[in-house]
């Protein structure tokens, strides 16, 4: 997805890609950037102007604490500090979503997050 | 203008039943449905976007815009509320309403949930009341919702005396299900399959039941759930009597207080008017409410005693992945507690949930333990889903006059009318009953072997959704009730409510058979006494 499309910056995809790959990190199974969670956010921002204010906001006060090149155990700590914020909720729901939603929202690609967990369907 | 023996505003449950039994009998009608005509094809299974699962819209209407509705919050604060948020109390708008895409619970309410009164007192603040009719006046009608739109389940429940068994077989046992059932022996509670609208063998020419995984909220692939858009309403319009007319949003019902003489209508943009020698509502609690306050007719009661059900449910894990993905996925019901529970009013069915999705039992199903992120959060995620059974069950509401409908003046639709407001809540007894039901559920989860069991405390709130109940509340005194035992507006001589608006109390059951049973009813009355 190239930055043009995004109505985010740089430094807010940057900051938006790092958090959502702690909310679903890495492990046996791919990140939630690997399953296209960032383009569920990117429809989700695309939707509601609302939306796209508040995660302008709160992404440009991760950007200025420098969060996507933090190590992860610090980048964990400021998600946990603004877990209970209207965007920390937002952000973490929206990774969620985005990771275990139909494909057809932008995330889950290859409806990998089902395979994971045993979710088939059959009919 | 048009002219029709009988106007029925509503093509859900009550409406397409009421439109059947009136077109197969000779009666012309004219069919209004506020919403569009739906199936698969044209809604599809987002599971963010659905009738189960609604964060960002849904697909079975009200449409999101031009249908708001105004919330009394806690705070007693008034917020405008859009159609996918939960404090509107939603309902699917469209032909079949709730039908096309219900899970389709069928069960008939037990005899003593229509004497809830004299079976337990009234609670001081409450508005509990007996109905003015009994099991045994209802139980034909039962029988003919059961056979006419179809009923997968069996044996009936004993406490609900049949004369008829259900006309398909019980859908395939599940390992959950069978995991369960063995649960409630260990216990001694008795159990039965759960019934449901659904076919598990072909039906009326339409395929069986597919068991797939995506049944509560979706409408259905092969069209095997059975609702009043694909059994009764295309019944009603191969008679050539019924004409059905959609996104037609009634707008007044013309006449005066004693005789209403037809409705005007909005769709496309035109106004219509038709008229007819009866007119029956069919909206819904909260939609069949605000039509009759706003037209000032049904008296003083019209909008109060609005209910629903608080859910009482439990969570588990099992020590061994037990989904088999065999949906619907409601498969075993207890009614053990439905009544008879010490010190406590009424109570509930207990049923094993339909398949959850894997969003849903990411927001939804959680322990109080598990991070909502991260690597753990992600552990359970793939750890939990093949292990998890919950148990559930709707609680017998007990209701309250002050939970109630009534208009917004100042918020408007999109043809210019007051909306709803909601406010108030239910009585809290049945706070008590629902805590009591949360215990059965985890002991019942225990007993099945699962070795983690949590729920979540049952909370006060107005839960009038799907379920949404008893706005205008059937009875003989007319200062004390809005609809007579026969669903006709009192002191009016042809204006009937066919919607569970008139539900007294709402059983401790899903409450969509008795829906469709005491609209056969009303109508099959209509008829006789025309």
């Amino acid at each position: 997805m190239p930055t043009s499309e995004w109505p985010l910056d740089d430094q807010q995809l940057a900051a938006l890609r790092a958090a959502l790959d702690r909310i679903v990190p890495a492990d046996d199974w791919p990140s939630a950037t690997e399953l296209g969670c960032d383009e569920f956010v990117r429809r989700r921002l695309e939707a509601s102007s609302e939306v796209l204010a508040l995660y302008r906001e709160g992404l440009d006060r991760l950007v200025s604490q420098g969060f996507a090149a933090l190590p992860g155990h610090a980048q964990d700590e400021i998600i946990g500090e603004i877990e209970a914020t209207r965007f920390g909720r937002e952000l973490i729901e929206n990774g969620i979503e985005g990771y275990y939603a139909d494909p057809g929202n932008g995330g889950n690609r290859g409806a990998q997050s089902w395979k994971m967990m045993g979710f088939e369907v059959r009919g | 203008m048009s002219r029709y023996d009988a106007i029925v505003v509503g093509a859900g449950a009550g409406g397409g039943v009421a439109a059947c039994v009136l077109a197969e009998s000779g009666k012309t009608v004219l069919l209004l449905e506020k919403g569009h005509s739906l199936d698969f094809a044209s809604t599809g299974r987002d599971h963010l976007r659905n009738h189960r699962l609604s964060c960002y819209g849904h697909s079975t209407g009200p449409d999101i815009e031009g249908n708001p509705r105004v919330f009394e919050d806690e705070g007693g604060e008034d917020r405008v509320v859009k159609p996918h948020w939960g404090e509107y109390n939603n309902n699917a708008s469209c032909v079949g309403g709730g039908t096309l895409v219900y899970g389709g619970q069928a069960w008939r309410f037990h005899p003593l949930d229509f004497r809830m009164a004299s079976t337990y007192g009234v609670p001081e603040g409450s508005s509990l009341a007996d109905w003015p009719i009994g099991y045994e006046e209802l139980e034909p009608y039962y029988e003919r919702a059961e056979h006419e739109i179809g009923v997968s389940g069996g044996p009936p429940a004993p406490q609900m005396p049949h004369r008829r068994e259900y006309p398909m077989p019980p859908m395939p046992a599940t390992c959950k299900g069978e995991r369960l059932r063995q649960g409630a022996a260990r216990l001694g509670w008795s159990t039965q399959a759960v019934p449901l609208l659904a076919s598990s063998i072909p039906w009326q020419g339409r395929k069986a039941c597919i068991n797939c995984q995506h049944c509560v909220g979706f409408a259905c692939p092969v069209d095997a759930k059975n609702g009043t858009q694909n059994t009764v309403i295309p019944r009603a319009l191969r008679t050539g009597r019924c004409r059905l007319e959609t996104e037609a949003t009634v707008t007044t019902l013309v006449g005066d207080q004693r005789e209403i003489t037809g409705v005007e209508y909005v769709r496309n943009g035109a106004r219509e008017t038709a008229h007819a020698e009866v007119v029956i509502v069919s909206c819904g609690a909260i939609e069949t409410a605000r039509l009759l306050l706003r037209m000032g007719l049904g008296g003083d009661e019209v909008g109060r005693n609005l209910q629903g059900h608080i859910y009482a449910s439990a969570c588990s894990l099992m020590p061994e992945p037990i989904w088999d993905g065999v949906g619907p996925g409601a498969t075993v019901s207890t009614l053990e507690f439905s009544h008879g529970n010490d010190g406590l009013i009424g109570g509930g069915m207990l049923a094993d949930d339909f398949l959850v999705l894997p969003i849903v039992f990411a927001k939804w199903h959680r322990p109080p333990d598990v991070p909502a992120w991260g690597p753990e959060n992600k552990r359970w995620m793939r750890e939990a889903y093949r292990r998890f059974v919950t148990c559930m069950g709707p609680v017998q509401d007990v209701p309250s006059r002050e939970s109630r409908v009534t208009l917004a003046y100042g918020v408007t639709d999109s043809v210019g009318l007051p909306v709803a407001r909601l406010s108030g809540t239910t009585h809290p007894e049945t706070i008590r009953t629902a805590r009591f039901l949360q215990e059965r559920a985890e002991e019942w989860l225990r007993a099945s072997g699962a070795e983690r069991v949590w729920g979540r405390q049952p909370s006060l709130g107005l839960s009038a959704g799907q379920h949404q109940a008893g706005t205008c509340r059937m009875g003989d005194d007319p200062a004390a009730s809005v609809v007579d035992s026969f669903g006709k507006v009192h002191g009016t001589r042809n204006l009937f409510v066919c919607d569970a608006s008139v539900h007294v109390t709402n059983g401790g059951f899903n409450p969509v058979l008795t829906v469709l049973a005491l609209s056969y009813r009303t109508t099959t009355e209509l008829l006789r006494r025309w």
